[in-house]
């Protein structure tokens, strides 16, 4: 809810406040679109604001070098966050609604993991992933980022499938449904918004991260964006434009999932702030 | 709360955009279904495919590869083979990463650019010394026919003999000379005349009146370009400078298989006095006069910023590596010549020392390409490699993409190569200094050329010796460190791997005694010496390094 | 509520351990496992592959006597100090955003804070790479436009040994990523209305407001995290990876653990001394919660 301001100098002073902090933000994507049209010699002469003639073709080479990381990337985190949540809904329905012999002590093991640092299981990983025969392949960190995501998430969707009220539960029971007819009638549909804001959570996570990649896949072929673009970044003879226009190519998948689910990611934000 | 909730019909945007990323979802699984199987071969079977791994991203050199790989892939399916040649790449910067990382997860590229220690390489690449005394096929009907293939190259493949397992665990594929780079047009307008400078004083001369030229018109003149940053200019004239005055001390070499004498074997001649302080001592001074022409500020320029003053005309003489000179050449709007580093003329006051001109000849090749042991097809990735070095692909690939010289002998150097071709002759080979061993004190040798140059100092050469001096601690760590891995690559891990790649040991751990026998019949008898002589140059250089450091302290007691 | 379910009544309820089988063999497999493994390991000098050398204590001395692990301990502290300074302006700007009275304003400049956010964290990092570079980069260009420095002198942001960190430290300006500014703001949104009326009416001016109402409001989430934050940043060593690769800047001087961890495993071939390091971090991180659990109460 909005406030009442006192008076416009004050209303004034917050836009500025919040329009300087945008502008800091938001400059090197700013930057980054501008020089993505240039070629080196515009870039030399100034790389601050749009000149005419653009080069599109930037973008043809930067696809050329990013294009099909971008499948890749994809691959990877979808079936990541998809395998994850399945995963992790089963295991947080066990926790929520069952309370067996054991449960207490299996919870602590997965609590347990959220505060154990990745970097230490780096190089023992490395080692039984390559022992697994997974080296070279997307299945290294497709089910490695399954296991590493399944305590916050159970944490997370334990605390709300506690929370739906226990008569929905009954009233499928009553009808004969079984423990994944529960599931999937009672559960998923009530906690749409937090298993969509950790799905979209859990993609960026996947899409954003560099390490596994850079260690697990070997060949250009199946690297993904986020290590291509590092790659990129390490030639010797920079063009930036063609560079700054393959940042942008990896920027859009992103940008267009964010949009359609924009709405839905919020409110599912806020939902889940409100839990802790 | 927020009270922003969504009227319906944004539920559908939310089904479109689902059904979208769904789409685009099963898209990306059929690419990547595709691409692994192109990487493992899965689906044509009678293809074979091979993958190449280096870090090599200047201009023109995966150009060079591709073309190889199309006229490779052709031959190939002329002769009834379908075969498949995969090149990738990876910055340098990740690349010892990347290197190891292939290596043990046992699924390595099959041909892979060689860095990184020795062990590595014992432990997980071909050893090659059974096919290079045979002829490379590829070079049938060139010069190079019948040849062994070791010979075809410059060095006859002596850089790709690792000497601490007596063996060719890679072939190379290039070398590199430094040059300087002249602004014809800066020097004509500077000197009135076109003569480059063969000799030193000359070079001093002609830097005198750049700088002469540069106040006169008020242009920013820098003699001669530096770079600086990562102090490799200097590091390099400091050899170059060194190695005229003292080349004959390479005659004392007594280590095995190298042709340049040892840091240890010069600092035990150092320290019981049998070699003339001065003459080491006298590059010290050509470099401070040669500092003169540098930039003020020069230990920050870096090489980006150095090529941007050239281009731009700010810079008469650049000492440059062949490596960059293509892109030195193209992008400059003026004439560039390209001449050697002048050497030490009879002019100078130190001629009588003078020994002669550095000889490049069997300079290191570089660019090292190894096949795995755990390559499924290792006939097919030798068949590649004869390929890549034959005759007529290594000057294809390295003069006409990349412009740089290339491995093999008798090469037509044309145009702009021309000047790369390694001089020779009875010249001397070029020596290290015996004033730094590692990383840190070589660093710290620099550094204190770089301040006899800004300070002005007087009496370089004193100066230089104190400073040496007080960089003893720092070598005598280098040295200890080198020789407990001497030790260690002795008995321990070293030994045990040796043994391991032998195939004579199945568990992990052996009991002490039996090692030593083991050791013996796994490494042979070269391998012993070898080892044995790097621990006697460890520890040569450590007492010597003692001894000097007892004689300046004794030295400061008489001065009190 | 949940259903109880005792020893006695396992027979007949025991499918159910089905459901968090699953996600406990996953976990079991990729996590626990090379958590043991990687603890034994730590008195190994092992290649990372077949050969590997008992050494005991080794690794343990070895690490006690790496002046460059401790030194790198130093450069995590200061980061984590820096980022506390970082907590400052993502509270400001929930607050401000807070108050715009605006309804339409409000909801577009919401959005705009979660843009950063759905961009790739690599293309941020990459941008800010681009803006120390020495020669093209536009940080030096604005100091030559303002003359600060002459036309062709060049500051090395990320080769000075001094500059170094704090260009580190400073990249990302002005932190105002992805959750912080949100979850603020979610926070303060539950601050029912008839307190701020009660505000008003005894006459408070918004600075006091924030101080004494807002800001302990918020305490939690706040709270959260700056324990994150610490944890986080004590592990985190991608940036620095980003910005000056594997050697840690000029003479390694802005190595991080975690970057140490990474270099001395797969670059240097030492992955018992990995393992060795890696699990000193997680000794310091289970430290740092049990500080957090004992002095800092967190209310549900």
């Amino acid at each position: 809810m909005a406030r009442q301001g006192r008076n416009n100098i004050s209303e004034i002073c917050k836009h500025a406040f919040l329009w300087c902090i945008y502008a800091f933000t938001f400059l090197p994507l700013y930057l980054m679109l501008v020089i993505s049209l240039k070629d080196n010699q515009q870039f030399a002469r100034n790389p601050w604001l749009p000149e005419a003639p653009f080069h599109w073709v930037n973008y043809a080479v930067g696809w050329h070098h990013i294009g099909d990381k971008i499948f890749n990337t994809t691959f990877v985190a979808f079936t990541t966050t998809g395998l994850a949540l399945i995963i992790a809904v089963m295991g947080a329905f066990f926790f929520a609604r069952y309370k067996m012999p054991g449960s207490k002590f299996l919870f602590f093991l997965f609590m347990l993991l959220m505060m154990y640092p990745g970097v230490a299981n780096m190089v023992p990983s490395f080692k039984l992933m390559t022992s697994l025969g997974l080296y070279n392949s997307h299945w290294a960190l497709i089910l490695g980022g399954v296991a590493a995501s399944q305590a916050f998430t159970i944490y997370v969707l334990r605390n709300f499938i506690e929370d739906i009220p226990q008569d929905l539960f009954d009233a499928v029971e009553i009808d004969g449904g079984s423990v994944l007819h529960q599931i999937w009638h009672v559960v998923v549909p009530m906690a749409m918004p937090i298993i969509g804001t950790l799905a979209i959570l859990r993609i960026i996570a996947v899409w954003n991260n560099f390490v596994g990649p850079l260690l697990y896949l070997r060949d250009s072929k199946l690297q993904v964006i986020a290590v291509a673009l590092l790659h990129l970044e390490g030639e010797y003879t920079k063009n930036w434009g063609e560079l700054m226009a393959g940042y942008t190519i990896a920027s859009i998948p992103l940008i267009i999932m964010f949009l359609f689910c924009m709405r839905l990611f919020v409110r599912g934000l806020s939902a889940g702030a409100v839990k802790g | 709360m927020a009270k922003k909730d969504l009227p319906s019909n944004n539920s559908i945007a939310n089904k479109i955009g689902l059904f979208m990323a769904l789409a685009f979802y099963v898209v990306s699984i059929i690419m990547v279904g595709i691409n692994t199987s192109e990487s493992t071969g899965i689906i044509d079977r009678d293809v074979e495919t091979i993958t190449v791994a280096h870090w090599q991203l200047e201009d023109g050199f995966r150009e060079g590869f591709d073309e190889a790989i199309k006229q490779y892939e052709a031959l190939k399916a002329k002769e009834g083979k379908r075969v498949k040649v995969i090149q990738t790449t990876v910055p340098v910067r990740g690349y010892s990463q990347w290197f190891i990382t292939q290596l043990i997860s046992g699924d390595p590229s099959d041909i892979i650019e060689l860095s990184g220690a020795s062990r590595l390489h014992n432990q997980y690449f071909v050893p090659l010394s059974s096919y290079i005394a045979r002829p490379n096929p590829y070079n049938k009907g060139t010069p190079l026919a019948g040849i062994p293939w070791k010979d075809t190259y410059i060095d006859g493949m002596n850089s790709s003999l690792d000497q601490i397992y007596a063996d060719y665990f890679g072939v190379g594929t290039f070398f590199h000379v430094t040059r300087v780079y002249v602004n014809k047009k800066l020097l004509r307008a500077a000197t009135g005349n076109d003569k480059m400078p063969t000799t030193f004083d000359e070079w001093m001369e002609d830097c005198r009146q750049l700088r002469e030229y540069g106040e006169k018109t008020g242009k920013a003149i820098i003699p001669i370009g530096v770079r600086g940053f990562d102090k490799v200019t200097l590091k390099h004239l400091f050899v170059q400078y060194f190695s005229q005055l003292n080349g004959r001390l390479n005659d004392n070499n007594t280590e095995f298989c190298t042709p340049n004498v040892s840091v240890g074997e010069l600092l035990d001649g150092m320290s019981r006095k049998k070699l003339d302080r001065n003459r080491l001592l006298a590059a010290v001074d050509l470099i401070k006069d040669v500092g003169k022409n540098f930039s003020e500020g020069f230990t920050a320029t870096d090489l980006e910023q150095t090529k941007f003053l050239f281009f731009t005309g700010n810079v008469g003489f650049f000492p440059e590596g062949t490596w960059n000179a293509w892109s030195m050449v193209k992008n400059s709007p003026f004439e560039v010549e390209v001449i050697n580093i002048p050497v030490i003329g009879p002019n100078n006051q130190h001629y009588k020392k003078f020994t002669g001109q550095i000889s490049e000849a069997g300079v290191g090749v570089g660019g090292k390409f190894g096949i795995t042991k755990a390559s499924k097809h290792f006939d097919l990735a030798l068949d590649f490699m004869h390929f890549l070095t034959s005759y007529k692909i290594n000057q294809l690939t390295m003069m006409e993409y990349c412009k740089w010289p290339p491995a093999v002998i008798k090469a037509e150097y044309k145009d702009l190569l021309k000047k790369f071709k390694p001089t020779e002759g009875d010249a001397m080979r070029a020596i290290n200094p015996p004033f730094y061993i590692g990383k840190k004190s070589r660093t710290k040798t620099t550094e204190v050329l770089e301040r006899i140059i800004i300070n002005d100092i007087d009496n370089p050469k004193k100066y230089f010796w104190n400073e040496f001096v007080k960089n003893i601690p720092f070598m005598l760590q280098e040295v200890k460190q080198s020789l407990d891995d001497a030790e260690r690559q002795f008995f321990n891990l070293e030994g045990q791997r040796s043994c391991i790649a032998a195939g004579l040991l199945k568990d992990k751990l052996l009991p002490q005694k039996q090692k030593a026998l083991e050791l013996r019949y796994s490494m042979g008898l070269e391998n012993l010496v070898e080892r044995l002589n790097r621990q006697y140059n460890s520890k040569a250089a450590f007492k010597a390094l003692k001894l000097l450091q007892k004689e300046d302290a004794d030295e400061q007691k008489e001065v009190k | 509520m949940a259903v109880e379910v005792s020893a006695g009544k396992l027979k007949y309820y025991w499918p159910v351990y089905l459901l968090v089988a699953i996600p406990l063999v996953m976990v079991l497999i990729f996590s626990y496992y090379p958590i043991f493994n990687g603890f034994i390991h730590i008195f190994y000098e092992w290649d990372g592959d077949t050969v590997e050398e008992y050494v005991g204590l080794g690794n343990v001395y070895k690490i006690m006597h790496d002046t460059d692990l401790w030194k790198s301990f130093g450069v995590v502290g200061i980061f984590v100090l820096a980022n506390l300074f970082k907590m400052i302006i993502p509270i400001m700007a929930a607050v401000v955003l807070h108050h715009v009275i605006n309804e339409r304003a409000n909801y577009i400049y919401r959005i705009m804070f979660v843009i950063p956010m759905v961009v790739p964290a690599m293309v941020f990092f990459l941008m800010w790479k681009y803006f120390y570079e020495p020669n093209a980069g536009v940080l030096n260009e604005i100091l030559r436009a303002c003359g600060v420095i002459k036309a062709t002198e060049i500051i090395q942001w990320l080769s000075n040994s001094v500059l170094v960190i704090p260009s580190l430290v400073f990249a990302g300006f002005p932190w105002v990523g992805a959750f912080g500014v949100l979850i603020y703001l979610a926070g303060l949104q539950n601050i029912p209305e008839d307190i701020y009326e009660a505000a008003e009416i005894d006459g408070a001016g918004p600075v006091r407001i924030f101080w004494k109402m807002e800001l302990p409001l918020i305490m939690t989430q706040v709270r959260i995290n700056l324990i994150l934050m610490i944890i986080g940043t004590i592990q985190q060593w991608q940036n620095v990876y980003l910005f000056v690769g594997e050697s840690g800047g000029p003479n390694g001087i802005a190595s991080v653990p975690g970057l140490i961890v990474f270099r001395e495993a797969f670059s240097r071939g030492l992955f018992g001394y990995g393992c060795a390091v890696g699990f000193l971090l997680f000794l310091v991180t289970l430290c740092l919660t049990f500080i957090n659990n004992k002095f800092v109460r967190t209310k549900k």
